[in-house]
């Protein structure tokens, strides 16, 4: 019975081409005629004999269905490309495969070299490239705005009078003013090394956490007056979970047992600022919140703004050094940024036999790229590479 | 998360040394919900991994690989094959209704999508016995390469294409005889072409990457609409209309360039393209009728 029925549905379809849209692909015929007409005949009695050369070795359902995902490596994808080149039959078992797909592609990311990058079709690269050049204008126009007046109208009009304009002005000024203009231009140009707030931080610091927070966090957030430029503000359309995993990838990642991001998270959309101190819970009012919150200050202590992390973790600890910002808590929750806390990922701290569970009271990153965990239960974790692997002191 | 440190650790060191990261990817896998044990889990891995990779790939692509693989689909699969219940109501719950609406998006005909969708199911439970008298379920054979219901599409996909198929071996003697005259009949009033000029086209076809002729073969040969091209290689029609585009206009100069090294004058190779083009109208022309 089912073998009559494909017989009857199938044999339509081979009676229009083997195409359930006949219509449709008429249409298509009549739109491109022209340049297909030049070379269908030949082609097609060519391409028909490639194919009678196919080779038995088919692809298994496992192949074609990974092949329709985009999770074979390129090696693996090359051959299955190059059998699907020749043989109608896989071909048909692709192209009814797909026609009853649903979403299910890439649902779950396997490692990058099993996903091939996918390619855009115009609209997405046009819209990109809009949303790349909004994210160019965006920036220039922030850095204007944040720029001091007076730093503004000397880039509008140099202070500094080249030698070979010959204006009255410049012959004008002496050798002494010329100096002082530009220590000024230079000063306004560079950014502002954090001050260390002269009014006492308001916090409530929990026992277990004293001892880190004084020594590690705003010695950290402080020292650093790192030449890095802060990131370009991303657009908000642009700002992805995956942005972290970007950023992170850019640091080598040693052989042998990579650290895990276990989901990537966005937090604040003001700029970075290297020079920002961090802090949990550091606003006035905030000290006694049940949960603990990563805060930072841009103002030397000043005023703190709070920065979405983790909903789900009771924050005891952050620390800073430069752009790198990481923040522990509950269940062994440690989270990093490295572009100043725009995008976070959180980090599994884990060995081979073990992983780390407790509440994370301190971290300490003053010998960086080597990273120093204590957690509430006396353990210590420690990684020397920048958090790619760990071991337990 | 809270077994990681015991039970892995203790099943490894019952059997075979396995391992260390087996256990990170045996939770993963949730297999312990469904029954699979440790051990069951870690031989599968290496099933996989021998089926994949030659014996000799170093222990980071092995890796790799394992990391992979669709896991809980897989485990899934196996210890539905094993006869666990639980996985098998999970199975029906989660893939029951997308198996009949795959079946429904290949076969186009409501009883004969339930029709097939019936036959798979019954393969899955276990339609041949092993020597052991063993039901042998048909999930033995999935790896996890792919997701568990691109699979399950793509077997419902086989399964249809060759049940035509073997239903067609059955056509009668008639209808196979007018079949044959009329296809004599049609390469009876097509013009022989110039040996040339296959031999250009084909030699510009093999310039062609593997994709490419992937495309042109389903366009051409198989007649299958940009949309379906595009479904099969993850990207939008428009992008395989261009690129079909450019590849027929790159061909076509490519064998015109092979006529003029094999002798033919530009004029000549242009007349020899251009009353192939002619033919092929006639052709179309009565295809689309």
């Amino acid at each position: 019975m089912l073998q009559d029925r494909c017989k009857k549905t199938t044999g339509e379809r081979s009676m229009k081409g083997q195409n359930p849209d006949g219509s449709r692909r008429a249409g298509e015929l009549a739109i491109n005629g022209r340049l297909m007409a030049k070379i269908s005949k030949i082609v097609r009695s060519s391409l028909a004999r490639g194919t009678l050369e196919k080779s038995a070795d088919h692809p298994d359902a496992n192949l074609l269905a990974a092949f329709a995902e985009d999770r074979l490596v390129n090696r693996e994808r090359a051959a299955v490309v190059n059998h699907l080149a020749q043989c109608t039959n896989c071909r048909e078992y692709l192209a009814l495969a797909s026609s009853g797909a649903g979403t299910e592609s890439s649902a779950v990311a396997g490692p990058a070299t099993y996903q091939r990058v996918r390619r855009f079709s115009p609209v997405w690269r046009w819209a990109s490239g809009t949303a790349v050049a909004l994210c160019v204008l965006a920036v220039v126009w922030q850095v204007r705005v944040q720029l001091p007046p007076a730093a503004q109208s000397q880039k509008s009009s140099p202070v500094v009078p080249s030698a070979k304009s010959g204006s009255p002005a410049a012959s004008a000024m002496s050798k002494n003013e010329l100096e002082t203009a530009k220590d000024q231009a230079l000063s306004v140009a560079k950014p502002k090394p954090a001050k260390p707030s002269s009014k006492p931080i308001k916090k409530e610091l929990r026992p277990a956490e004293e001892q880190a927070s004084s020594q590690v966090n705003l010695p950290m957030a402080m020292k650093s007056e790192s030449s890095r430029v802060a990131p370009a503000v991303p657009s908000p359309d642009l700002q992805s979970a995956q942005a972290f995993s970007a950023e992170r990838s850019r640091v080598p990642m040693p052989a042998n047992q990579p650290f895990r991001v276990l989901r990537g998270q966005l937090a604040l959309r003001s700029p970075a600022e290297p020079n920002a101190l961090w802090s949990i819970n550091a606003a006035p009012g905030t000290a006694s919140n049940t949960r603990g919150m990563v805060q930072r200050s841009t103002d030397g202590g000043q005023t703190w703004e709070t920065v979405h992390v983790s909903d789900n973790v009771d924050f005891r600890t952050a620390a800073a050094d430069g752009l790198d910002v990481w923040a522990g808590g509950t269940d062994g929750a440690l989270f990093h940024s490295l572009d100043g806390g725009l995008h976070w990922g959180q980090i599994e701290v884990a060995d081979a036999n073990t992983q780390l569970r407790g509440t994370i009271v301190s971290i300490d990153t003053r010998k960086s790229p080597q990273i120093a965990i204590t957690t509430n239960l006396g353990e210590t974790w420690i990684s020397m590479d920048g958090g790619w692997h760990w071991r337990r002191e | 998360m809270s077994m990681i440190n015991s039970r892995p650790v203790a099943t490894r060191t019952q059997a075979q040394e396995w391992p260390l990261y087996f256990a990170d990817l045996y939770d993963k896998s949730k297999a312990q919900e469904f029954g699979l044990s440790f051990d069951d889990f870690a031989a599968i891995l290496e099933q996989v991994s021998r089926a994949y990779l030659a014996p000799d790939t170093s222990q980071a692509e092995v890796r790799e690989l394992h990391a992979s693989l669709r896991l809980e689909d897989l485990a899934l699969a196996r210890a539905c094959a094993q006869g666990s219940e639980a996985a098998w109501d999970r199975f029906l719950n989660r893939y029951r209704q997308k198996l009949y609406d795959a079946a429904a998006a290949i076969a186009k005909e409501e009883s004969t999508a339930r029709e097939l969708a019936d036959s798979l199911y019954a393969e899955l439970f276990g339609t041949r016995q092993a020597e052991d008298g063993q039901r042998v379920s048909k999930l033995i054979s999935y790896t996890g390469r792919g997701s568990l219901e691109g699979w399950l599409r793509t077997v419902l996909a086989q399964n249809y294409v060759n049940e035509y198929r073997r239903q067609r071996r059955l056509v009668s003697f008639e209808e196979q005889t007018q079949t044959e005259e009329q296809s004599r009949k049609k390469v009876d009033t097509e013009v022989p072409a110039d040996s040339r000029l296959e031999q250009a086209t084909d030699a510009a076809l093999l310039e062609l990457s593997a994709e490419e002729r992937m495309i042109l073969a389903s366009y051409y040969l198989d007649e299958r609409t940009l949309a379906a091209i595009g479904r099969m290689l993850g990207v939008h029609e428009s992008t395989i209309s261009r690129r079909i585009g450019k590849i027929t206009a790159r061909l076509r100069k490519r064998i015109i360039r092979g006529l003029r090294q094999l002798g033919m004058s530009a004029r000549a190779a242009e007349e020899a393209m251009e009353n192939d083009v002619r033919d092929l109208a006639v052709d179309l022309r009565g295809r689309l009728v």
